[in-house]
C-alpha cells in the first residue's frame, strides 16, 4: 500500500441552502494522475478549492500530504501546485514577471524549467500576458505551476483553449514529471479523451457526490456496453453485476453494465444470446454515470458514496 | 520495442503490454536472452504509471516468458520451449475471440471452420 497523498472523509460543503459537496469520502495514493469529472455544476471546482484551503468544509474534514486543509503550513503550501480555471495574473505582466513571482512564492528555483517549457509554445520570458492567445495564456499558467516541481498538482481545467497538439505536449509533460517525481496530479477537466489517455483513476462527482472512484485499468475490464433489442428484457444488477444505466435509442436499448472480473462469465448469462456486448471508453462510462442512471438501483437517480476503493 | 496502446478495447494496460511481448515473443521479433527496456523508459514512452508496467513484468516473468534479474534488467527467458507455446498461446487467443464473437451472432464452430476453409482458398486465388 503507498503513502495517501489526498484524504478526504465526510466531506461536506455549503453554499447557504445549497449543498455543494456531500459527504465526499476519497483517498487517492501518491503517484497518481486522477481525472477528476462531473456535470457543470457537479462540485469539482468547489471540490478543489477545499483542497486548496481557499474554502473551507462545512462539516468532515480534507487532507493534503498530511496537513488538514484549514490550516495548511507554509512549509507545506510550497509543496502544492494549483491552477485554477478563472484566476488571471495583470495582464501588463511578462512571463518572466511570472516567474519571478512563482520562485519568490514556491521558495524553488524554477526559471529554467519554466522558460524551456514556455519555449515550446514558441513564448519567452519576454511575453506580455495580456497580450496572449486564450490557449497561450493556459500554458504560462500550466509552465508555472509546473516549474515549482510541486508535490501535488490541482489543476483546473488546465487545457482548455490549447489545440490537442499542445493539449497532448501538455499531458505528456504532467505525466513525465509523475514518472519522475511520483507526484500526485488531479486534473478537473470535461475534454475525457485526452485526460483517458494519462490518467490512472477516475472520480466522478455528480450533484456534490461521488459517483465513483476507480482505475481506469478496471473500468476497461469491467464496464461493457450491451446492446439489446427493443422487446428483450433489462438486466437487472444482480451476481456482483451492476446497472450503471439504460439508454433507449433508435430501435435497441443500450444498458451499460459493470462486472467484476470475480462475476466474470455471467454476463453472457444474464444477457439474451444475440446481444452485443462490448468494451466502452470512458467517456461512455461517464454519460452512464451521469446521465443515464436513472433506472439504477440509485434510488432517485442520486449516486451513492464512494462504492469502489482501489 | 515499439508498443501501441488502445485505451477504448475493454483491455486494461498492463495486458495489452503483456499481450504485445508475447505477441512479439511469438513472431520471433523479441528472442531468448533479448533485453527489455527498463520500466522507466516503458512508462515514458508509453506515458503510462510505471505501476503498470512492473505490473505487465511481473505477470510475464509468473508465466516465465520473462526473468528480471536484480540490477540488470529484464531479459525474456534463455530456455525456450517458449517461442513455439507462446506461439501457440497467442493463436489460441485469437481463436477464441473469433469463435466467442461467432457464437453470439449463433454459429457453432462447425461454420466458423468451414468458412475459415474457403477464405483460405479465396484468399490463394487472389494471390
Amino acid at each position: 500500500m503507498s503513502e495517501i497523498a489526498i484524504r478526504i472523509e465526510g466531506l461536506c460543503r455549503d453554499y447557504g441552502d445549497l449543498r455543494a459537496l456531500d459527504d465526499v469520502n476519497l483517498s487517492i495514493e501518491k503517484g497518481r494522475v486522477v481525472a477528476l469529472l462531473g456535470p457543470n455544476g457537479a462540485g469539482k471546482t468547489t471540490f478543489l478549492h477545499v483542497l486548496m484551503g481557499m474554502l473551507e468544509p462545512t462539516s468532515g474534514r480534507a487532507q493534503v500530504l498530511g496537513a488538514d486543509s484549514r490550516t495548511v503550513p507554509k512549509e507545506v503550501v510550497g509543496r502544492i501546485g494549483y491552477m485554477g480555471d478563472g484566476d488571471e495574473p495583470p495582464r501588463w505582466a511578462t512571463a518572466g514577471q511570472l516567474i519571478g513571482l512563482q520562485a519568490g512564492a514556491s521558495g524553488r528555483p524554477v526559471r529554467g524549467f519554466a522558460e524551456q517549457f514556455l519555449a515550446k509554445l514558441g513564448l519567452s520570458r519576454r511575453s506580455v500576458y495580456g497580450a496572449l492567445s486564450k490557449g497561450q495564456k493556459k500554458w504560462v499558467r500550466a509552465s508555472l505551476v509546473l516549474a515549482a516541481r510541486p508535490e501535488v498538482m490541482l489543476l483546473d481545467e488546465p487545457a482548455e483553449g490549447l489545440d490537442p497538439s499542445a493539449r497532448r505536449e501538455l499531458y505528456d509533460e504532467l505525466r513525465d514529471y509523475v514518472t519522475d517525481s511520483d507526484a500526485t496530479v488531479v486534473v478537473a477537466t470535461h475534454i475525457i479523451a485526452d485526460i483517458e489517455r494519462i490518467a490512472d483513476e477516475v472520480a466522478i462527482i455528480n450533484k456534490g457526490c461521488i459517483a465513483t472512484h476507480a482505475a481506469l485499468d478496471d473500468l476497461r475490464e469491467q464496464v461493457r456496453e450491451i446492446q439489446l433489442t427493443e422487446n428483450d428484457a433489462i438486466p437487472e444488477s444482480a451476481d456482483g453485476i451492476e446497472v450503471l444505466g439504460v439508454k433507449a435509442v433508435s430501435g435497441a436499448v443500450l444498458v451499460w453494465v459493470r462486472c467484476p472480473q470475480q462475476a466474470g462469465g455471467r454476463l453472457e448469462a444474464i444477457c439474451p444470446k444475440e446481444a452485443a456486448i462490448r468494451a466502452v471508453g470512458l467517456e461512455t462510462f461517464y454519460l452512464a454515470m451521469t446521465e443515464h442512471n436513472g433506472k439504477t438501483q440509485n434510488q432517485g437517480g442520486r449516486p451513492q458514496k464512494e462504492r469502489n476503493s482501489i | 520495442m515499439y508498443l501501441r496502446l488502445e485505451y477504448q478495447s475493454g483491455e486494461p494496460i498492463y495486458r495489452q503490454i503483456v499481450e504485445q511481448i508475447k505477441y512479439k515473443v511469438a513472431s520471433g521479433q523479441l528472442k531468448a536472452m533479448d533485453r527489455l527496456p527498463s520500466i522507466r523508459d516503458v512508462a515514458r514512452q508509453l506515458k503510462v504509471n510505471p505501476r503498470t508496467v512492473v505490473k505487465a513484468y511481473e505477470e510475464l516473468e509468473g508465466g516465465g516468458l520473462v526473468v528480471m534479474r536484480q540490477g540488470q534488467g529484464v531479459f525474456i527467458t534463455p530456455t525456450q520451449a517458449a517461442p513455439a507455446k507462446t506461439r501457440q498461446k497467442v493463436i489460441e487467443e485469437m481463436a477464441r475471440r473469433m469463435l466467442a464473437e461467432a457464437s453470439r451472432i449463433g454459429a457453432d464452430h462447425k461454420e466458423v471452420l468451414a468458412i475459415v476453409e474457403e477464405t483460405v482458398q479465396k484468399m490463394r486465388e487472389v494471390k
